[in-house]
């Protein structure tokens, strides 16, 4: 499971509060299925009479008489032992809402455990060297394509067509988009400069991009590749993979080296937890 | 996390404004306007545990939310196929405060009654707000929330709603990626007054927001709401720290819109209540109120959330109400079902026109409908209120009600754009156990308050942009200018521009939209005045098929209509024109296996000149491309299940909710996705 940074997660006061209720939680828990239901008092407080009287007044306009006071009391304490009974009986096992927001929970303090300690600039670098292939920018190509509504495939058609581009000049540089060479017209344009796979699934469908990305050999005309609009001859200009030194990207290198550790640690107290569970998965 | 770095770093390389896909003649951008998180009340009272953050990482396609489901979905976990351009998470401004206390264990309001009241997952709670039945469904409640707590604790109430609002504004900036994928701030204002629907969501160009959302608490009446929003943002200058010139527009300047949702089930409150129509309106056109109010309207609210998760909103037919509609392509998604005609064909149980009832209220609860609150109606009442201002004060005139149209879906499980049929298991996280659930009360809603319609939901609409490059400024500058459009679910491509002469062989030329925008006004324009009495517009309408995924091709297009709307003497008229494709094109989908067939147009593009027009009258105009048939949502899920189930439809009894699955007329089987360009408008001099 990957534990995600929430910015309230890192709020101390808030894992003071947690913590507090964590700890206060834990020993009704305990006290709970420790004993039965009967052992364990149930005790209103002072302060939490305030609470009913504050409950009341939202929904009333006033305060409560001392009658009503009772009356708030004796609900309060009839729906607490029936919580009681609820936990007693393990009513929360199962509860799919329960569990999520327990294990919410958990989520955040385990979050809060866990903060790195700041990496040296030599650490930074080389954890940057050695995650290369994660500090680069995706492929991203540029192309012209001549597009056809309804085209024959057939191999000699084919042959026949690259030919017959191969003569027709390119503009290079930095070609219109809206350049038609040949075929008919299409919305998007004939002309992409750098784009990425995003875009070219957007512009194209699915099937054009698997196609393209395996396309072999710039300046050459290619094809006829198939999209969900009809047939396309492709002219790889070129493709570019670009890759940053180290300098230009450290924030992005430590954002990550700070992310990665985090999840590490994350694990670790994970994984310790787990140790303290005998786990058997059945066939 | 790869596309994360990769955002990081691409951000960090562009000094430059422009982005790689930089293009002048404006890029497609997709995405979703209306996202509902574990912030909203109703969202985790129903069992959303997944927050803004979360919500962004699935509109971006990295982040997979399991379903609930035991419905045999395509895939068991919700992810898009197809990642998002852009998003904002809107969750409801009323209960923000109570989403925060009622939920943290440590405050000391968690054990109060009210807490307590609203923290039972999806289930009617009673009385927890006096004079509020308890038959009302949570949404209803959703307005009101927060006020009890924050009239007894207000500086709890007001840090925490602070808190919320904050944490809203940081996932949206935290996951905002220049030319990569853009976040705005944004809430839903959850405006029910009498008990109709006049929600709005918010969206802020940035991270400059007023310091609180303004909720319906704080603004009952949509323009109170705009006049806060002015006095609290539009009108606010910024003091630049660095000074001067540091500071640009797009990151010191206070900027918003409001978009409508569910006028299906407004009552047509949405435009009616500050004009025309029905109330205080002589006085308001008398003395410039109205101009001061259309202009604010105008400029706050450019568009319209046009089909969502509770139905679609482009129409309503209805003989009864003149300002009605008579168009078969209006019955998609409709929540309004067997509305009363005033004759002796209505059903006994017909739902009333909210404006043959005494007063109008509860059409949020399918109590009555309106064609008023729908978009079409609502366009030509603007038409009729331009013609209005008129006779009052040639100089102060207004068409107050100029709104084009944007898509959303309107999720409550934190899952942005997730709009494809087979996807559909339900809207909330509750709806999404069985199959039954989602078909249980098709219809008959007006029947019994406590229950919407299940069954009529669908996963509601993208929204469109057309915009030079994917960043916040020019996003959000298109949405002002209304160069935006709505599709149904599927990435249908639309262009639309209207003007006085383009060439007939446009559609065959190598640059349509470079022509179009030097001849003519692009979707949300409006037409330069005709230069002479026997000039004609001329629309230039140009649509590509959904291009597909690796699971499967999209569907291709059947036609392309244009509406019109006009003016005449005071009425409205609308008309629906045929422009390219067919009907006839023998179309159609195999209900067993839900396979389409028939004739393929990948693309469809046409030039339309309107010979019917008259210099002298008011009109509008907008596009529909439709696509072939294919199976609704609910077809997907019932062939599933009783393929898993082995059952057929005679082994279905009569009053089970999967009868829904079974009904003879393949009609409520199939649906025809489509988009909705913005309107472009005429006024005449």
């Amino acid at each position: 499971m990957r534990l995600r940074v929430k910015s309230w997660g890192s709020d101390p006061l808030f894992h003071f509060l947690l913590f507090g209720f964590v700890l206060y939680f834990g020993k009704t828990l305990y006290s709970v299925l420790m004993t039965s239901p009967e052992e364990s008092p149930i005790v209103i407080e002072h302060e939490f009479k305030n609470v009913l009287k504050e409950s009341f007044a939202s929904k009333n306009g006033r305060l409560p008489s001392t009658d009503e006071l009772t009356i708030e009391i004796q609900q309060h304490i009839k729906e607490e032992v029936l919580y009681r009974e609820a936990l007693h009986h393990r009513l929360d096992v199962g509860d799919e809402f329960v569990r999520r927001r327990l294990i919410k929970k958990m989520e955040f303090l385990i979050d809060g455990m866990a903060e790195p300690s700041q990496p040296t600039r030599q650490e930074l670098e080389q954890y940057y060297y050695d995650n290369r292939t994660q500090f680069t920018l995706p492929k991203r190509f540029s192309f012209f394509h001549v597009y056809f509504q309804d085209y024959q495939s057939t191999s000699d058609n084919n042959r026949a067509e690259r030919a017959r581009l191969n003569e027709v000049s390119v503009p290079q540089n930095v070609p219109d988009r809206y350049h038609r060479i040949a075929g008919d017209p299409f919305l998007h344009g004939y002309y992409f400069q750098d784009v990425t796979r995003n875009e070219i699934q957007k512009y194209f469908g699915s099937l054009f991009w698997s196609k393209l990305a395996s396309l072999e050999g710039e300046n050459l005309w290619h094809g006829p590749i198939e999209s969900g609009y009809g047939d396309h001859f492709v002219r790889l200009l070129r493709t570019s993979n670009p890759e940053l030194d180290f300098e230009s990207m450290e924030p992005t290198v430590y954002a990550e080296w700070k992310k990665v550790k985090k999840e590490k640690q994350i694990e670790n107290i994970v994984a310790r937890m787990m140790k303290k569970y005998s786990i058997t998965i059945k066939q | 996390m790869f596309w994360l770095v990769y955002g990081l770093l691409y951000s960090s390389l562009i000094s430059a404004e422009q982005c790689a896909d930089y293009n002048s003649a404006k890029n497609p951008y997709f995405g979703d306007l209306h996202v509902h998180t574990s912030f909203s009340m109703d969202a985790l009272t129903s069992g959303t545990t997944y927050d803004p953050d979360d919500a962004y990482e699935f509109a971006k396609g990295l982040l997979s939310i399991p379903s609930s489901s035991t419905m045999t979905g395509e895939q068991p976990v919700r992810k898009l196929i197809r990642p998002l351009d852009f998003a904002a998470v809107t969750d409801h401004a009323e209960g923000l405060a109570s989403v925060n206390i009622c939920f943290t264990e440590s405050n000391i309001v968690y054990h109060s009654r009210y807490c307590r009241s609203i923290r039972e997952p999806g289930m009617s709670i009673p009385d927890i707000l006096d004079g509020i039945p308890a038959v009302i469904p949570d949404l209803v409640r959703l307005s009101t929330l927060d006020s009890p707590l924050c009239e007894l604790l207000p500086r709890m109430c007001k840090k925490r709603r602070i808190e919320m609002w904050n944490k809203i504004k940081e996932a949206a900036d935290d996951h905002n990626s220049p030319c990569e994928f853009t976040t705005f701030s944004g809430y839903e204002y959850t405006g029910l007054p009498l008990g109709n629907n006049t929600h709005r969501n918010v969206i802020f160009k940035n991270s400059v927001t007023p310091k609180l959302p303004i909720d319906y608490i704080a603004a009952k009446q949509d323009y109170q709401l705009w006049n806060l929003l002015d006095s609290q943002c539009t009108n606010v200058e910024k003091e630049c720290p660095g000074g001067g010139e540091q500071c640009s527009d797009d990151e010191y300047k206070c900027e918003v819109i409001t978009i409508p949702h569910n006028g299906n089930l407004s009552g047509g409150a949405f435009f009616k209540t500050t004009y025309s129509k029905i109330s205080l309106e002589n006085e308001l056109w008398e003395n410039d109120r109205a101009f001061e109010l259309g202009k604010q309207r105008q400029r706050l609210e450019p568009l319209f959330e046009i089909y969502q998760n509770k139905g679609a909103s482009e129409c309503m037919n209805s003989q009864a109400d003149p300002l009605g509609s008579q168009d078969e392509m209006c019955n998609f998604e409709q929540y309004s079902y067997d509305v009363c005609e005033g004759n002796e064909n209505d059903s006994p149980d017909c739902m009333p026109l909210c404006s043959s009832l005494p007063i109008t209220a509860g059409a949020f609860l399918g109590a009555c409908a309106e064609p008023m609150g729908f978009a079409r109606n609502a366009l030509r009442a603007g038409l009729e209120d331009l013609r209005k201002s008129e006779e009052v004060n040639q100089a102060k005139r207004i068409n107050p009600i100029k709104i084009g149209f944007v898509g959303g879906t309107d999720t409550h499980n934190a899952t942005p754009g997730l709009v494809r049929e087979k996807d559909y298991t339900g809207q909330h996280k509750i709806d999404n156990s069985e199959l039954v659930d989602l078909l249980v009360k098709p219809a008959q809603v007006n029947k019994n308050l406590a229950n919407l319609p299940q069954g009529t939901n669908s996963p509601g609409s993208l929204a469109v942009v057309w915009a030079k490059q994917n960043t916040r400024s020019e996003l959000f500058r298109a949405l002002q200018n209304k160069e935006a459009y709505a599709t149904s679910g599927p990435r249908i491509i639309a262009r639309f521009f209207g003007g006085w002469d383009f060439p007939d062989d446009m559609c065959q030329l190598d640059n349509f939209a470079e022509i179009g925008y030097q001849q003519g006004v692009p979707m949300g324009g409006d037409l330069s005045v005709a230069q002479d009495i026997h000039a004609q517009p001329e629309f230039a309408v140009a649509a590509l098929m959904d291009s597909g995924t690796e699971q499967g091709p999209g569907t291709p297009l059947q036609k392309i209509q244009i509406i019109k709307g006009w003016e005449e003497n005071g009425q409205t008229y609308e008309q629906v024109i045929d422009v390219a494709g067919s009907d006839y094109n023998g179309a159609g989908v195999d209900l067993d296996t839900c396979t389409t067939y028939g004739v393929e147009s990948a693309s469809l593009c046409t030039v339309w000149r309107d010979t019917s027009f008259n210099p002298a009258q008011h009109a509008f105009y907008y596009a529909r491309v439709v696509e072939n048939p294919s199976c609704r949502w609910h077809k997907y899920q019932c062939n599933a299940y009783f393929l898993e189930n082995q059952l057929t439809c005679d082994d279905i009894e009569e009053d089970s909710p999967l009868n829904k699955c079974c009904v003879a007329d393949d009609s409520q089987h199939i649906i025809q996705e489509r988009a909705w360009t913005s309107p472009i408008w005429y006024s005449a001099p």
